[in-house]
């Protein structure tokens, strides 16, 4: 099983005298790592409310328009699964 | 099967000529990238108080990376005008073999905008204190790096075409790729000036001209297809 | 297999697909780069030449060949959307460009502040340097033809030829860069370990944040396509009802 290699947590972040090269390579990727991963999260988010907002402005329009393009949507579909 | 043939080769001397006429019509088009050329290897020396040693051994490089931008900025035109007039697209609606087209019309282009580059090049070397034992190896890898310069900045100018803007984007696109020549260009040069020898840096940058010259066009027509619909 | 192959090829059914899958994936990778990462700073042994400095290359070292993997993948993907139009193989390849970059990135950056204690300075003209900064600028320019364009559909044709244009190129750029690299005689310097000298304890962490950030990769990957296939497939039935259940408004 292996052990603790610092005696300190001081002792830690000062990685033997190399602790600044080794903290800001670790913190320059968790950096862009996490905007890596956050970038998809508030994409989705905004995804969804375009959509969303796509979706009331069709709804409003009423009539033969909004079926018309329900039936293009079906036929859209039917295509693509082909 | 002959017809075919001669129609084609007809219609390839037919697209050299024109290449040929319209540079000559325009002579701006020959004299703006040499100008270009000159000038910008002229900066380095002002740049700096630069030992004249140093400069020497730093010239290959400045004349070579000079080229290569000089190269690609001629390019950035190259399919603009056939675009524009709607040309290009009938040239992809016809049963021409577009791979031959295309690779005449870039050769073409570097005729009137490569090839004066590699004549004024030892003009360039005696302004930067070019070693005499340079020279002749500056020139064979002119030759042969030039027209492979001129194959991958039209794979950019051909993604390009229908953008308004292209000039910076070509650079990003264009640069990175051209790396490789730029490396056994200068290479050439350098390895002539430690006094070895050059004929496997010659070959290899000859490989990269043949490779270009194989495969280059069909990226290029490929392209073009994309953005000419 | 190839009855798969295809149905992954549908938006759907990658998008329900992932939807199950991209969690336990998540939670794999978080795992396994705590444990890596962990186990590499605090309970690793320190390396007996280059003491407690070693410890970036628990990240340097996957995010270095991580860089070309992904371009390999994209690559890939392009061709699979050139040859048979998969459109979803395109949205893959959008996704792997940023990714690839940031990878770049981050190796080149471990790599300087590793190298500025070992080698004394942070950047040298080394082989390995110069074709990863490369590779980087390869990236940008994917991300920037792709972006320039109006139409989706001229953007990733282009994008495709451009990472096509540079799998035949990439090789040729490391060749050159070892080339050049002979020529002026620098790599002498650098005096590189063989890796299977060193001891169990040093490289098992290794294989943690390793397989950890290959994790990492595919979710950032899977997650970026999913947006992806929402935006591009907006007004197929299923992502219309899809919306209508996570937005909450009927």
């Amino acid at each position: 099983m292996p052990e603790f290699r610092f005696d300190s947590i001081a002792d830690f972040f000062a990685m033997g005298g190399y602790g600044f090269y080794v903290w800001v390579s670790y913190g320059f990727f968790a950096v862009v790592m996490g905007y890596n991963l956050w970038l998809p999260y508030r994409q989705r988010a905004n995804t969804l409310r375009l959509l969303q907002a796509r979706q009331l402005r069709q709804h409003g329009q009423a009539g033969i328009e909004s079926d018309l393009r329900q039936q293009q949507n079906a036929q859209q579909q039917q295509g693509e699964a082909h | 099967m002959s017809r075919v043939a001669l129609g084609l080769g007809a219609s390839l001397r037919a697209t050299l000529r024109r290449e040929l006429q319209l540079a000559i019509s325009s002579p701006g088009k020959i004299v703006n990238p040499l100008m270009f050329f000159v000038i910008a290897s002229s900066l380095f020396p002002l740049s700096g108080r630069l030992d004249i040693d140093v400069l020497g051994s730093i010239a290959p490089g400045i004349i070579w990376v000079t080229a290569l931008l000089a190269v690609m900025l001629s390019m950035e035109s190259l399919f603009r005008s056939d675009y524009d007039d709607g040309s290009l697209e009938q040239l992809l609606l016809s049963p021409q073999p577009l791979y031959f087209h295309v690779l005449i019309k870039v050769l073409g282009h570097w005729l009137v905008t490569g090839l004066p580059l590699v004549v004024v090049a030892p003009l360039l070397g005696l302004l930067l204190n070019l070693p005499a034992q340079g020279y002749v190896p500056l020139l064979i890898g002119l030759v042969l790096g030039t027209p492979t310069l001129s194959l991958i900045a039209a794979i950019g100018t051909a993604l390009t075409v229908a953008l308004a803007r292209s000039g910076v984007l070509l650079a990003v696109l264009v640069l990175p790729l051209s790396i490789p020549v730029l490396v056994f260009g200068a290479g050439v040069v350098d390895t002539a000036l430690n006094g070895l020898p050059v004929a496997g840096v010659i070959a290899l940058l000859a490989a990269l001209l043949v490779l270009a010259l194989s495969f280059a066009p069909l990226a290029i027509v490929a392209a073009l297809r994309i953005n000419v619909q | 297999m190839w009855q798969w192959f295809y149905k992954l090829g549908s938006p759907r059914y990658f998008y329900e697909m992932t939807t199950g899958f991209v969690p336990w994936l998540a939670r794999a990778t978080f795992l396994l780069l705590a444990i890596g990462l962990v186990w590499g700073l605090g309970f690793a042994p320190p390396d007996y030449q280059m003491g407690d400095n070693y410890r970036i290359i628990y990240i340097h070292v996957p995010t270095a060949s991580g860089a070309i993997w992904i371009y390999a993948m994209m690559a890939v993907m392009a061709a699979m959307h050139m040859i048979w139009n998969i459109k979803v193989a395109d949205m893959v390849a959008k996704s792997c460009a940023l990714i690839g970059a940031s990878f770049c990135a981050v190796a080149l950056v471990t790599g300087a502040f590793w190298g500025k204690p070992t080698w004394g300075t942070y950047w040298i003209w080394d082989a390995k340097l110069t074709a990863t900064l490369i590779l980087f600028f390869v990236y940008v320019g994917v991300m920037a033809l792709r972006s320039a364009f109006d139409s989706e559909t001229a953007a990733s044709k282009a994008a495709s030829v451009l990472t096509l244009v540079g799998v035949v190129n990439l090789p040729i750029i490391y060749y050159a860069a070892y080339w050049w690299n002979t020529l002026h005689q620098r790599s002498s310097e650098l005096g590189v370990r063989d890796a299977s000298a060193n001891p169990p304890e040093i490289w098992i962490p290794a294989v943690f944040s390793g397989f950890g950030l290959i994790g990492l990769i595919f979710v950032i990957i899977i997650l970026h396509t999913r947006n992806e296939i929402l935006l591009r497939e907006r007004r197929a039935q299923w992502v219309q009802e899809l919306v209508k259940q996570e937005t909450g408004n009927a």
